[in-house]
């Protein structure tokens, strides 16, 4: 070790600065949450998690998690692949284009937007059902729980087959098609059976997504309860703490269990880098009539996903969408004259602050993963991924134990800066992952021999990092920012259990909204959400110059 | 000798556990420029990324101008290259690329500017520094990794296959240069390249290498015409091998029977009478004559290939296969294939090794 620091002294410094930062906000908070669980006033005391197992109403909630996370999986995944199949092969143009951007857009949707735009086109009032079609549903409960949430995850699943089906060489196709096989046979027996890598990862990503999240079961769930607003409620509602540490362990197992999969399973460095526009087909590889089936599906899902928005929007400026649809402007007054121009501020101030730690702090662990001899750097990439790989409630959790007593007093009524540093502590450990990810990609792509010359010509590591190393991966550097910061701004899960008087979150205040049944001032408070992540994607789109989106995605 | 640069018992393993650099010891004299020359994978480029320091070596130690290097950290070695891939810095311009090690070492202002545009008038490239990397031509990129080289007059310049991306046309004009620019500026220099004839043209000295170690070095001249092994005698220059055995052994060489008579040739290892040698043949040192001119041997042509400036016969004599070359004299017939040939083996041109038992006689190189 001793030797390691003389030869590479920066590379020294910054471990131990990133592994300081990782144990304490990363491990500690997990480990909180590990601790409560199984150790007792007496010592190894697990009653925690063996009595939500035991328990038959709580075993319903572990029953009801894997339900919801199987259907939402199963009907997202083939969706994705159907909206891949649609751009890549059968449609082209301003057709094609708009099924990519709606296949896209529940990416940047903050939570609720569509569980709240569902109740106001499907819901008991719905537009669509009751004024529509006359017909009396209820959206609330298992199956309005999937269809938001397949809507909400498709997305990762086009990404992954898009990525596929680009990478797919037509000439394969093409070789079949010259064999005499028929369209429908190669789609059968060519084009699918080499998607086939896409089915396991797509379905385990929703799988894993859909269970972490919390906004769309505590909307739209009604007396469907599932692990992740199981925790919510505990702390909320009752103050058990250890009852909400029961339900998170259980949770995180297959969270945990999905990572190590992924990581070990489909490789490194899978990421999904979308890039320019793919080979438009130059012979028509799909029969007519699958061809339409399939634009079928895709454009009605694709309708679907677009009017939600416009329901968000449109509630947010009507008296009660469905019921009353006066158009009017209160719901803007009472937000930005109540508590939501604070909470705004509160958020965006949070926000910023947050997004460049995590954005530069993803790309100094990259650096040390990729560039440095550090015995061991490969941990530093597991355990920071570990903050986004855990479902957000569950670090939400392990901030609130850990640092709710000294010498961290930074929850709770009498915490530090108002609890305001918690938030950024939560932002950073969610979204530095993501930094990561990029960044290391990004160094993968650079030529060793470019940081080598400069030392070469008595440049230090420090000034070699400075003048050549950040100059070259700037792109991801500030796409971690913005990303990180569009992020924050619509996180629910991880702040839910840390809101303070003092501190007022956005998507804490919406909830707060519809709980009192203000379904319109929750529209306005996600009208807003949507339009600072979309200018903040739209000036990631001017800095680079391609589709932020899939960047940010 | 003690070098300029001296390299003793240098050790590198690489984690898979092959010795890449098995005991390389190397003296270069100041102002010499030695050429590292062997196969891929001999350890020729760990050799120079050790000097450089972006390799740690494993045992032995490098010294330059008596000052220890291996103990230093790259950027303090004073030791530039010029990198295979160039590896300028696509985000900086010409200017700004020349200029990096003078801004890392704080000269600045007109001072740097005046350096820079001297260095970009040596390699010939005045009037370039706005551009960016990507808008010049690989001649001029590798002319610009020169100049970002040279500007910080380094005691010692290291070259890791500096021509290797370049078209063979292009490559042989800037060896020409370089060699001139070396001769001018006189900086120590080591040069790994795969390719013999760039070897040739620019070393005082080459070092052949052969897994992980020095095989041989010496001029380009000692190196051709007095191989040490079986293999420098192979890799360098094409050379035809023969079995023979040894008859007699003097001060001036050995008597060694080849081919049906007794010849004296060099011996580049000593050799006991009756022994069973490789008998090194250049295809230049045979000449193709008359079938039984008188101290000719026998000998028919499988084929004869007319490339251009030498013609290639492929031989077949007494039981050995033979590769000779020779230029044509313009107008001449080419010899038909299968027709019967006598050889004259020029003075001075066979020379003995060892038997190597690995090998099947008379394997015409074709290094």
């Amino acid at each position: 070790m001793l030797s390691y620091i003389k030869r590479e002294p920066a590379a020294a410094t910054l471990a131990i600065v990133a592994a300081v930062g990782i144990a304490l906000l990363i491990a500690y908070p997990l480990g909180s949450v590990l601790q409560e669980a199984v150790l007792g006033e007496g010592g190894f005391d697990a009653t925690p998690v063996t009595r939500v197992v035991t328990n038959p109403v709580t075993r319903q909630i572990i029953v009801n998690t894997l339900v919801m996370g199987g259907f939402a999986a199963a009907l997202g995944t083939p969706l994705g692949l159907v909206f891949a199949l649609a751009t890549a092969r059968a449609s082209r143009g301003p057709m094609r284009t708009l099924l990519h951007y709606s296949a896209l857009l529940p990416l940047i949707a903050p939570p609720f937007a569509l569980a709240l735009s569902t109740i106001f086109l499907f819901g008991r009032n719905g537009l669509v059902t009751k004024q529509l079609f006359g017909l009396e549903v209820s959206p609330y409960g298992l199956s309005g729980l999937v269809f938001v949430q397949a809507i909400t995850f498709f997305s990762v699943s086009y990404l992954i087959f898009d990525a596929l089906v680009r990478q797919l060489d037509p000439a394969l196709e093409e070789a079949a098609l010259n064999l005499g096989a028929s369209r429908s046979r190669i789609l059968r027996t060519v084009t699918l059976p080499l998607l086939r890598p896409g089915f396991a990862g797509a379905f385990l990503i929703i799988f894993i997504e859909s269970l972490a999240d919390l906004a769309n079961p505590l909307i739209i769930g009604g007396d469907f309860n599932v692990l992740a607003s199981s925790v919510y409620l505990a702390i909320i509602g009752e103050f058990d703490v250890r009852k909400a540490v029961g339900f998170a362990v259980v949770l995180l197992i297959p969270s945990i269990v999905a990572f190590f999969a992924q990581r070990l399973w489909v490789g490194q460095d899978s990421v999904v880098t979308v890039t320019g526009k793919p080979s438009t087909g130059r012979v028509a590889l799909l029969e007519p009539g699958i061809r339409w089936g399939i634009l079928v599906v895709a454009g009605g899902t694709a309708i679907v996903v677009l009017s939600l928005y416009v329901a968000v929007v449109a509630g947010a400026f009507t008296k009660l969408l469905g019921i009353n649809n006066t158009p009017t402007l209160d719901n803007f007054r009472f937000v930005l004259q109540g508590i939501g121009t604070k909470a705004m501020t509160d958020t965006a101030l949070l926000s910023a602050l947050a997004a460049p730690i995590a954005g530069i702090g993803g790309l100094l662990v990259a650096w040390l993963v990729v560039r440095t001899r550090l015995r061991g750097r490969i941990a530093f990439d597991y355990l920071l991924m570990l903050g986004a790989a855990v479902p957000g409630i569950v670090l939400g959790l392990g901030l609130l134990l850990a640092f709710n007593h000294p010498p961290f007093r930074l929850t709770g009524q009498t915490a530090l800066f108002g609890g305001s540093v918690v938030f950024v502590v939560a932002f950073v450990v969610r979204t530095a992952p993501v930094s990561l990810r990029g960044n290391i990609a990004a160094l993968l792509q650079i030529d060793p021999a470019l940081e080598q010359a400069s030392a070469n010509l008595g440049a230090g590591q420090v000034t070699t990092f400075r003048r050549v190393t950040v100059p070259l991966v700037r792109r991801a550097v500030l796409s971690g920012i913005i990303f990180s910061f569009t992020r924050n701004m619509t996180t629910l899960s991880t702040v839910a259990l840390l809101v303070t008087p003092s501190w007022r979150i956005m998507t804490g205040q919406i909830l707060n909204e519809i709980d009192a049944q203000r379904l319109g001032s929750g529209a306005a408070y996600s009208t807003i959400l949507i339009v600072i992540v979309l200018v903040a994607i739209v000036l990631l789109q001017r800095l680079f110059g391609r589709t932020a989106v899939e960047v940010a995605a | 000798m003690r070098g300029f640069l001296e390299l003793r018992g240098l050790l590198k393993r690489f984690p898979n556990g092959t010795l890449a650099v098995d005991g390389v010891d190397l003296d270069v004299a100041e102002g010499e420029l030695v050429a590292l020359l062997g196969p891929s994978g001999c350890g020729k480029t760990t050799t120079l990324r050790c000097i450089a320091g972006f390799e740690d070596p494993d045992g032995g130690s490098i010294t330059l101008a008596g000052t220890r290097l291996d103990v230093l950290p790259p950027n303090r070695r004073g030791a530039t290259m010029v990198f295979q891939g160039y590896a300028l810095f696509p985000h900086l311009t010409v200017f700004e690329n020349v200029g990096y090690g003078l801004r890392v070492r704080r000269v600045s202002g007109a001072a740097l500017r005046e350096r820079v545009e001297r260095a970009l008038a040596l390699v010939g490239l005045a009037g370039f520094s706005g551009r960016r990397p990507q808008q010049l031509s690989g001649g001029q990129q590798q002319r610009v990794a020169l100049a970002r080289a040279l500007i910080l007059e380094p005691a010692l310049l290291l070259f890791d296959e500096p021509l290797s991306n370049l078209d063979a046309q292009l490559r042989e004009q800037l060896r020409l240069e370089l060699r001139a620019l070396h001769r001018r500026v006189g900086i120590t220099s080591v040069y790994v390249t795969h390719d013999q004839a760039e070897a040739m043209t620019l070393a005082d000295r080459i070092a052949v290498m052969d897994r992980g170690r020095i095989a041989q070095i010496g001029t380009p001249r000692e190196i051709y015409d007095e191989p040490a092994s079986r293999f420098v005698a192979d890799f360098v220059g094409r050379a035809n091998f023969v079995r023979g055995t040894i008859r007699s052994a003097g001060p001036d060489g050995v008597v060694v029977e080849v081919l049906g008579v007794a010849r004296l040739a060099a011996a580049a290892a000593p050799l006991a009478v009756g022994t069973v040698t490789d008998v090194m043949l250049r295809p230049e040192d045979i000449a193709v004559t008359t079938v039984g001119a008188p101290g000719t041997l026998a000998a028919t042509i499988r084929r004869a290939s007319f490339l251009g400036a030498a013609v290639v016969y492929q031989l077949r004599c007494g039981g050995a296969e033979l590769i000779a070359s020779a230029a044509l004299e313009r107008g001449a017939a080419l010899p038909a294939d299968g027709s019967a040939v006598g050889l004259r083996l020029r003075d001075g041109a066979l020379r003995a090794f060892p038997a190597d038992q690995s090998l099947a006689t008379s394997a015409a190189g074709t290094g």
